[in-house]
């Protein structure tokens, strides 16, 4: 698919263009000639690429909950697990039965654990995905190939092809931000670019988390916290009058560069850059502020309460972002990585996240912005049916739950499932490339066609693998 | 071009003064994202996914790929650097410093030499000349209206107030190269402001002709 993207350099061949493609020779000479037409033709960069087809989602907001959350004890209900409780598995350590009881919920009876009570109420918004499964029990391999599919090789991050095939609507901020990322297991990588051009790559926003305990563990990881979630977002030594006419220097000096080269698209659009950098300064504080949100709807995330209020924040800016036009959301929490102190851990994490996950789909419900954002929940792999010790669950990528909801997807549908024991996934096995498939069928473009040209092959999310399930298809 | 940069060779790794902790996770993310180093960027050190702030902004390739030639990208996030990091301000700041004691047209003159190689062409002394102008006129209008002197006045030179503002990117971090001497860290997180001067040095800085090379 062709860019349409300003950093596409095309005449008139300068001096550094000439450095670098020098071993390119006349071909190059004759290519530039060529292109150069074309990227005239093309127009500027904010000029939105058409996806494959008719798009079911516009947007995607993936809460994103690393280290692997233990799907038998949430969304994956064996109640065989209780006959077997203590019993030998076929696996080494005995069965494991979940401490905690499920329940039907919703016209459609889907069953969800008491660790999730309020978001068992939008059971029939949710499409539950019980047959998950990868190729690694490794975090940082799983973690890097559910957000790039290949965990050997760099490669471009989910939300970087996502921009590549739709671009952004957003004219004053990024198109893709993750929230709180991971620094460990793939760092960057997992909302990187890699190959693909670097407009591409998420934004990495970070948010202060007032619960005490995620504040001890995630602050080394995330980094200082920001009040504006990014760097240089405000300017603390020019007032913004004189901010605006050291801008216009600048845009009158590139015009005057531009006037003697003639056509030269980086000048060009770096006078379009500077202009969007200055709208993001208003945009980024305001959108970061949630003062204007009244009492009703930071109750709905549970934003100033214990223990919802780090998560709740993620939640509601994600609607915040989702709102401005940003195409790729991504939210980040953790750890789900409980081998030993599953009783109350697990029951933490859910706790923290329950109440500002349902609060989301209803308040995206309630803007009509459900149908068209598609949220993805989950983690990198799931955990072990059985259990050493009897108190926590090793790593399992066999067989694991994740869940859609909204955009293009049926609600309160379960497809595929697990073995009796939820150990490794039998029917309706949906592979990490089976997932970018689906995701990238519901924006609108066919995995197959969505390529970038990289170490002299076609690149894809999906490499030579995928297939779209569309079973799940509202 | 600021005067700043430490030609020395630094001395001992940068692991050394972050001391003890998981490496790769808590040591090399905060201490690379904080260099204020002044010495060549040759000396950086490379942890494959972390980089500094400004080579991530402004196209480094992935340390753990194989890159046959560096993206040439434009994003808000570069202009934002550009208009807002501290870096760059102390650069302006420095650079403007060391033009003190000619005439303004000198000055603009000065700068083209040495930022761009060339000489100004009369409409971009006339563009130097109504900016400065105008940056003064705007401050001094500030200094009244808040009762504190113009900031205008006198001498057009970096600093406009005692502060010691070229501290502040290095205070986090010092490297002690040997050569360097340690800078006072301020204390709250206020800037001095810029004069009219540093800020059109900045917007030189910022210019697509310093920043392309052909």
């Amino acid at each position: 698919m062709k860019q349409s993207f300003c950093f596409q350099r095309t005449i008139p061949v300068t001096r550094r263009d000439a450095l670098r493609t020098l071993s390119a020779g006349f071909g190059y000479l004759a290519f530039a000639g060529l292109s150069a037409a074309e990227a005239q033709q093309q127009g500027t960069s904010l000029d939105l690429p058409k996806p494959h087809f008719e798009p079911r989602a516009k947007r995607v907001i993936f809460l994103c909950m690393r280290g692997g959350p233990s799907h038998v004890d949430t969304f994956d209900y064996k109640p065989l697990l209780k006959q077997a409780h203590g019993k030998p598995s076929n696996y080494g350590s005995p069965w494991c039965a979940s401490p905690w009881k499920f329940n039907q919920h919703g016209g459609s009876g889907m069953w969800i654990s008491e660790l999730f009570p309020n978001l068992a109420r939008h059971a029939d918004d949710l499409c539950m995905l019980n047959g998950m499964h990868c190729d690694q029990p490794a975090h940082a391999q799983a973690f890097i190939q559910m957000h790039t599919g290949n965990f050997q090789a760099v490669r471009p991050s989910l939300g970087a092809w996502t921009l590549y095939g739709l671009g952004s609507e957003s004219r004053d901020l990024p198109g893709f931000i993750s929230i709180n990322p991971p620094t460990a297991t793939g760092g960057a990588q997992n909302y990187g670019s890699s190959f693909l051009p670097a407009a591409y790559q998420g934004t990495k926003f970070t948010i202060q988390d007032s619960s005490q305990r995620n504040r001890r563990v995630d602050q080394l990881r995330r980094g200082e916290a920001n009040p504006y979630g990014i760097n240089n977002a405000v300017n603390q030594r020019i007032s913004r009058t004189q901010q605006r006419d050291q801008l216009d220097l600048i845009s009158a000096l590139n015009r005057e560069k531009l006037s003697r080269d003639q056509h030269n698209p980086l000048v060009e659009g770096a006078i379009e850059n500077f202009e969007l950098a200055f709208r993001m300064q208003d945009a980024v504080p305001g959108v970061m502020d949630i003062a204007g949100e009244t009492a009703e709807t930071l109750k709905l995330y549970g934003i100033n309460e214990s223990p919802t209020d780090g998560f709740g924040r993620q939640c509601l800016l994600a609607r915040r972002f989702a709102e401005a036009g940003v195409r790729f959301i991504e939210l980040g929490h953790g750890s789900w990585d409980q081998h030993s102190n599953i009783q109350t851990a697990l029951a933490d994490n859910c706790a923290e996240t329950d109440k500002p996950i349902a609060g989301l789909l209803a308040d995206l419900k309630r803007r009509d912005l459900l149908k068209d954002t598609l949220i993805l929940w989950g983690g990198e792999f799931g955990r072990t049916p059985y259990s050493d010790s009897g108190s926590g669950r090793d790593h399992n990528h066999k067989g694991y739950t994740m869940w859609m909801a909204g955009g293009g997807v049926k609600g309160g549908f379960q497809y595929g499932r697990t073995d009796e024991h939820g150990y490794e996934a039998v029917e309706g096995k949906m592979h990490i490339h089976d997932w970018h498939a689906t995701i990238l069928h519901l924006l609108g473009l066919d995995h197959e066609r969505l390529s970038y040209r990289y170490a002299g092959r076609e690149m894809r999310l999906t490499d030579v693998a995928g297939s779209v399930a569309t079973d799940i298809l509202a | 071009m600021s005067g700043k940069l430490d030609l020395q060779r630094p001395l001992g790794t940068y692991l050394r003064e972050a001391g003890e902790g998981g490496v790769g996770q808590n040591v090399f993310e905060p201490v690379i994202r904080a260099i204020g180093a002044n010495t060549r960027s040759v000396y950086l050190p490379r942890v494959r996914s972390v980089l500094p702030e400004m080579l991530e902004t402004f196209d480094a390739p992935d340390a753990s790929l194989v890159t046959g030639s560096r993206d040439t990208t434009l994003t808000p996030l570069q202009s934002l650097f550009l208009m807002n990091n501290r870096f760059v301000q102390e650069q302006a700041i420095a650079l403007a410093d060391q033009l003190a004691g000619l005439t303004q047209k000198q000055q603009v003159i000065r700068l083209y030499e040495v930022a761009l190689a060339r000489t100004p062409s009369q409409r971009e002394i006339q563009l130097a000349t109504e900016f400065l102008a105008r940056i003064a006129e705007d401050q001094a209008d500030a200094g009244r209206l808040s009762g504190s002197p113009g900031l205008s006045s006198g001498r057009f030179s970096g600093r406009t107030s005692g502060d010691d503002a070229a501290g502040m990117q290095r205070g986090r971090r010092s490297r002690g190269s040997g050569a360097t001497e340690e800078q006072p860290v301020t204390r709250n997180n206020e800037m001095s402001p810029m004069s009219p001067l540093a800020i059109y040095c900045q917007a030189l800085l910022s210019s697509m002709e310093f920043q392309l090379i052909d």
